[in-house]
């Protein structure tokens, strides 16, 4: 699927009205693949079929669960979580936000480091840009084809805890084990368009490498802003820079994601 | 030679010895950026990139995201990343889903190179255990880029290059010191 400059272009205003993202700020490189990884999951062959289908929200929603991507693993990067579990065992707070949720893979992991932390009174808000994701989310299930990966990663946490204690047998195959997630409150919408508020513990990982630099600046900014204090962590992926923010922010855990604001 | 932008490298099985052959040979001054995309182990973090530092004279890393790419230094794709290139010049990583089973894919790296560096691209492929690679190494070569593969005869698994012959015809089948050879010269 070859699209022209304009295509695009209107593609991208038309996405901003209906869905509420500007992906105009997008890299321009990623936006394309996404979009044509849309148009097969959804069998679009013209545009107009995307247009057509933002008319309706059951197929929008659906466009905005395709545009995302997910994460497809539990305790990504291991080192991070273990890094996590020690910072909210030491008591880095009580409100953890996930600012762009785009899979349960993230909220389960974090789920299973605050148990893992002893943390039974932590809540947890997470922005998502479809209800379908939501849904997946409060399902519990999780996919057995990444089973063998999480398995792995949750060895790493180097934890006496099993991963059977919290990954269980279902009826319909595996499940986060039941009543993990409720502290957690979903939103539906971009968390750039979101009212400023604090958080102890920022998760936005992987999330900034859709992004334009001028975008992932500002998305950066607002991430630094939601710290509540200089005890707040923001993690972010391994492989992601805090663009624009670097000098207010202490970078000595940035091995791991890590970062505090500079005291 | 002409005036190539980049070396783009990728392999799999096998390929780790080579690439650390080829960067132990290329000198420090070497004028253009080396972009390699090789198949790892997700959680091999610590060690790799300080083991081929060890030997190379330039400047290994894994970029993070958005690092502009720069002449005197190799770009290794961070494990469990794909690493593409984008249209000016920078890396742009992903967790976009595995391609081939694989993440990093050489085919994601090789066929942005294509798109951004066009006939100015010299792609390497070598060694390795299955046919991700081979389409990317023809977008260089649909691009009118330099396309290099590892003659199969020298590779520890043969798949990679095999795969990429069935593809395409390349400007040339060598051997690892060939390849070096070659890359010697260019610019």
């Amino acid at each position: 699927m070859l699209l022209t400059t304009n295509e695009l272009r209107e593609i991208e205003a038309t996405l901003a009205e209906r869905l509420k993202v500007d992906y105009s700020k997008y890299s321009d490189d990623f936006f394309r693949r996404r979009l044509a990884y849309v148009f097969e999951k959804m069998h679009f062959h013209r545009v107009q079929d995307l247009y057509a289908a933002l008319g309706s929200l059951v197929s929008s929603d659906e466009i905005s669960y395709y545009l995302a991507v997910p994460q497809t693993e539990l305790f990504r990067a291991p080192s991070f979580w273990r890094r996590l579990i020690k910072s909210l065992a030491d008591g880095c707070g009580k409100k953890v936000w996930l600012p762009c949720l785009t899979s349960y893979h993230e909220l389960y992991s974090l789920a299973v480091a605050l148990d893992l932390a002893g943390c039974d009174d932590v809540d947890v808000v997470a922005n998502v840009l479809s209800d379908r994701t939501i849904a997946e989310c409060r399902s519990l299930r999780v996919s057995k084809h990444d089973d063998d990966h999480n398995r792995s990663n949750f060895e790493r946490l180097e934890s006496a805890a099993a991963y059977d204690d919290y990954v269980v047998k279902s009826a319909d195959g595996l499940s986060l084990r039941d009543g993990m997630l409720g502290r957690v409150t979903f939103r539906n919408g971009w968390f750039l368009n979101t009212p400023d508020e604090k958080y102890d513990v920022v998760i936005c990982r992987d999330v900034t490498l859709a992004y334009s630099e001028k975008l992932t600046r500002q998305a950066v900014a607002k991430l630094v802003d939601s710290l509540a204090g200089p005890e707040a962590v923001l993690g972010i992926g391994v492989m992601e820079r805090p663009l624009g923010s670097e000098e207010r922010l202490d970078c000595s855990l940035s091995a791991d994601g890590f970062y505090k604001l500079i005291k | 030679m002409a005036d190539f932008r980049a070396v783009v490298i990728g392999g799999s099985a096998g390929s780790y010895a080579v690439v650390s052959r080829i960067l132990a040979a290329l000198p420090v001054d070497y004028p253009v950026p080396v972009i390699v995309c090789m198949h790892r182990l997700k959680h091999v973090r610590a060690g790799f990139i300080e083991a081929l530092n060890e030997r190379s004279n330039l400047n290994v890393v894994e970029p993070y995201d958005k690092q502009v790419i720069e002449r005197g230094n190799v770009y290794v794709a961070p494990a469990n990343y794909h690493m593409f290139i984008d249209y000016f010049g920078s890396v742009s990583l992903s967790v976009e889903d595995q391609y081939l089973f694989c993440r990093p894919a050489i085919d994601y790296t090789l066929e942005s190179a294509a798109k951004a560096w066009r006939s100015k691209t010299v792609g390497v492929i070598l060694t390795g255990a299955n046919q991700d690679g081979a389409k990317g190494l023809k977008a260089i070569a649909d691009a009118g880029g330099y396309t290099i593969v590892q003659d199969p005869k020298t590779a520890d698994v043969p798949t990679m290059p095999q795969a990429a012959l069935r593809l395409l015809k390349p400007d040339a089948i060598l051997s690892p010191q060939e390849i070096i050879t070659f890359l010697k010269s260019i610019n």
